[in-house]
């Protein structure tokens, strides 16, 4: 193999290794879930397109939110105001926190898998059907025979502890 | 800040997580949150543990890890290694449930340009370190555990054979046919260490410098054909056919041109000899060794799809012998030779190419068998069978992304519900078997509650799991997957196959291991 096609692989490799952060970075943007594929597959051409300004070795997430960065903001422009509520300047500041946030993903990660343990069985289970079987609030409360106000505030509430758990939980971590 | 927009903003920021903002409400959300750094942290932490739910639940339930094990203090203190292990599987090749499209067409980009011939692309190894290939086999023994199948890339090591003819292209451009009983190591594309056989090399102009290593001496190449005899006493004989060779030994450096031969002793000594003393292999032999070879193998399995006809086991057959194919329809694909010359079998290349399949019938039991040559290997799933529609008792028969052969079935009707079945380790299909012709076989045994991978007649794996209806098939693809009629949603992403198909058969029972070793044993290529 060439150099330039294993460089393409390992591009590959990792852009494939990334793509649940992309995600993650994107749905942070706070775009609607049926656009987070389309546009994640938007970034990935873009990635590929300008796989040969990268250097392997060098920080392949500090390279490649960037590009996310800007590809998201142009496309979510395309998609025209019914779609595209947000305007740059605020999507640009929600960027930068999302930055901030995946720079310490793994720390981030590791922690929520703690603070899942210490969740109630109950509260579990509702994450268990709206996330890990994608149901949609209605179904979930259909299936817990819940209001589904109150599906949605309990959601809301785990998420909130979940995250002052994380919180918590990097700040007491050693920094590395 | 009062309180009541705080109450507000919360609103919001729930509706945005739960995707059901209006755009009214989504422009009052920007309001609230533009320029409060607070706010805004509040937005992004509950979109990122959402989204950490969401990829981390497509591997594990929440419940289900949380549950294994004991909650303590020592639990707590460190991540415990099961748990790194089982969400971590899920972050090495993340969003393999659900792959972008985008990764798809990424992949598939890759694949052409890169170039699929060349046989070198891998998504799972980053980097090639084979030096060869391996063109042809005929009537191989093969000694010790490297025992590579014709097609297949070869890594730097040895091939040992008591009996039967090779050939090896290395990547250097040299063409080398051996004749057993062998023992050679390739070291480089430019280099092989021949501690016995016989040998006949082609070394066109670009490999000049290809050199092959004796226990007495060693030939470096000048752009020729040459034959080697080689004992395992150290005893040589070397013939140029055509062009030059140097000869280096311990001593001294000579040179040999078309036409000259030469003997070895052990010691080292070397004399001229007549040249038409010793029979080198020769690419001629090879090639009508191979036809032979090939169409004997082909007449056995046309006899035995012949005897295949009016057995009630087969719900479903395609041979590929003809264009016109029962119970199906060729959409793209190109006609290319399967596992033997005169062999019939499609070859998957673009993303549209498919055979479109309806297969009627509900399965108490059930065995996929097809035969494939893998071309590329992508990060995203490669389909031998699929169902249009994945509802519960649908089958997904496909290769995984990290080379694993796979086969789904819904067993709830959910978005991401549980399936049964499962995927063989991964790397079955690796780099190495890119180009060869394999046998993969999944049986299914509803009353048994089990499933089976098999690879070349060999069990892979086996996954327990009830269905709760028998399995059916209806409308499918073969090397794809197609949207079905009555949804014609959002795109599906890809799936396609890349390589060829010569066989695949769909039968109402579980096949037993004897009888799919069987079939692999007579019928490989």
């Amino acid at each position: 193999m060439d150099s330039s096609s294993k460089h393409q692989a390992e591009i590959v490799q990792l852009i494939a290794q990334h793509q649940s952060q992309l995600r993650g970075f994107v749905r942070c943007l706070l775009v609607r879930a049926e656009d987070v594929e389309d546009l994640v597959q938007e970034v990935n051409l873009v990635l590929w397109e300008k796989a040969d300004q990268f250097k392997l070795g060098s920080s392949f997430w500090a390279w490649a939110s960037q590009i996310a960065r800007f590809k998201v903001l142009n496309q979510l422009r395309k998609y025209g105001r019914e779609r595209f509520v947000f305007d740059d300047a605020f999507l640009a500041e929600l960027a930068d926190v999302a930055e901030d946030r995946f720079a310490e993903i793994d720390h981030r990660r590791g922690a929520l898998d703690q603070c899942l343990r210490q969740l109630p069985t109950t509260q579990r289970r509702l994450l268990d059907l709206r996330y890990f079987e994608g149901q949609s609030i209605d179904q979930v409360a259909e299936t817990t025979e819940r209001p589904a106000g109150s599906i949605k505030q309990t959601l809301y509430r785990i998420r909130t502890a979940l995250r002052s758990c994380i919180e918590q939980r990097i700040a007491e971590a050693p920094t590395t | 800040m009062p309180e009541s927009t705080d109450r507000e903003f919360q609103q919001l920021l729930q509706q945005a997580i739960d995707d059901t903002l209006s755009k009214e409400e989504g422009l009052r959300l920007q309001e609230l949150a533009k320029g409060n750094r607070d706010r805004l942290e509040q937005l992004v932490d509950h979109a990122l543990i959402a989204s950490l739910l969401i990829e981390e639940g497509g591997s594990e339930s929440v419940a289900a890890l949380v549950d294994f094990v004991a909650p303590g203090p020592a639990a707590s203190a460190t991540r415990p290694s099961w748990l790194t292990a089982s969400l971590g599987r899920k972050r090495q090749i993340p969003g393999i449930a659900a792959v972008a499209a985008g990764l798809i067409l990424l992949a598939s980009l890759v694949l052409w340009n890169v170039g699929i011939r060349s046989q070198n692309t891998s998504i799972a190894d980053s980097t090639d370190d084979s030096v060869a290939q391996l063109a042809q086999s005929i009537g191989v023994q093969w000694e010790g555990d490297n025992r590579p199948a014709a097609g297949a890339s070869l890594l730097p090591g040895t091939l040992k054979f008591s009996e039967g003819l090779v050939q090896i292209e290395f990547y250097s451009g040299a063409q080398v046919i051996v004749e057993g009983p062998a023992e050679l190591e390739l070291i480089t594309a430019y280099r092989a260490d021949c501690r016995s056989g016989r040998i006949r090399a082609r070394v066109p102009p670009q490999a000049r410098g290809f050199s092959v290593l004796t226990p007495t001496f060693e030939l470096v190449d000048l752009g020729t054909e040459f034959g080697m005899d080689v004992a395992a006493t150290g005893e040589a004989k070397v013939k140029v056919f055509d062009g030059e060779v140097e000869l280096h030994s311990s001593d001294r450096k000579q040179s040999l041109l078309g036409g000259q031969a030469l003997k070895f002793e052990r010691t080292g000594e070397s004399n001229p000899i007549s040249e038409t003393e010793t029979r080198y292999p020769s690419f001629e032999e090879m090639k009508s060794r191979a036809q032979h070879h090939a169409s004997a193998k082909l007449e056995s399995w046309l006899r035995w799809n012949e005897s295949l006809q009016g057995d009630p086991r087969i719900v479903a057959r395609y041979d590929f012998e003809s264009r016109e194919i029962e119970n199906g329809a060729i959409v793209g694909c190109h006609w290319a030779d399967g596992r033997w010359p005169g062999k019939g079998a499609l070859e998957f290349r673009r993303s549209g190419d498919r055979v479109r399949v309806d297969v009627p019938g509900e399965f108490d039991a059930l065995t996929m068998s097809a035969w494939i040559r893998l071309d590329a290997l992508a990060p995203r799933h490669q389909a031998l069978l699929l169902t249009d529609e994945y509802k519960v008792g649908h089958i997904h028969w496909q290769i995984g992304p990290s080379g694993d052969l796979r086969f789904g079935s819904r067993i709830r009707e959910n978005k991401k519900g549980r399936t049964l079945g499962g995927a063989s380790p991964a790397r079955l299909f690796n780099q190495n078997r890119l180009g060869v012709w394999s046998f993969v076989c999944t049986t299914f045994d509803r009353q048994a509650g089990e499933v089976r991978h098999y690879y070349n007649g060999r069990e892979v794996s086996r996954h327990q799991g009830v269905s709760p209806i028998p399995l059916h098939i209806g409308s499918g693809d073969i090397g794809n997957w197609s949207v079905p009629l009555e949804r014609p949603e959002k795109p599906r992403p890809l799936r396609n196959f890349v390589g060829r198909m010569d066989e695949m058969t769909i039968w109402n029972t579980a096949l037993d291991a004897v009888e799919i070793r069987r079939i692999y044993k007579n019928h490989r290529p």
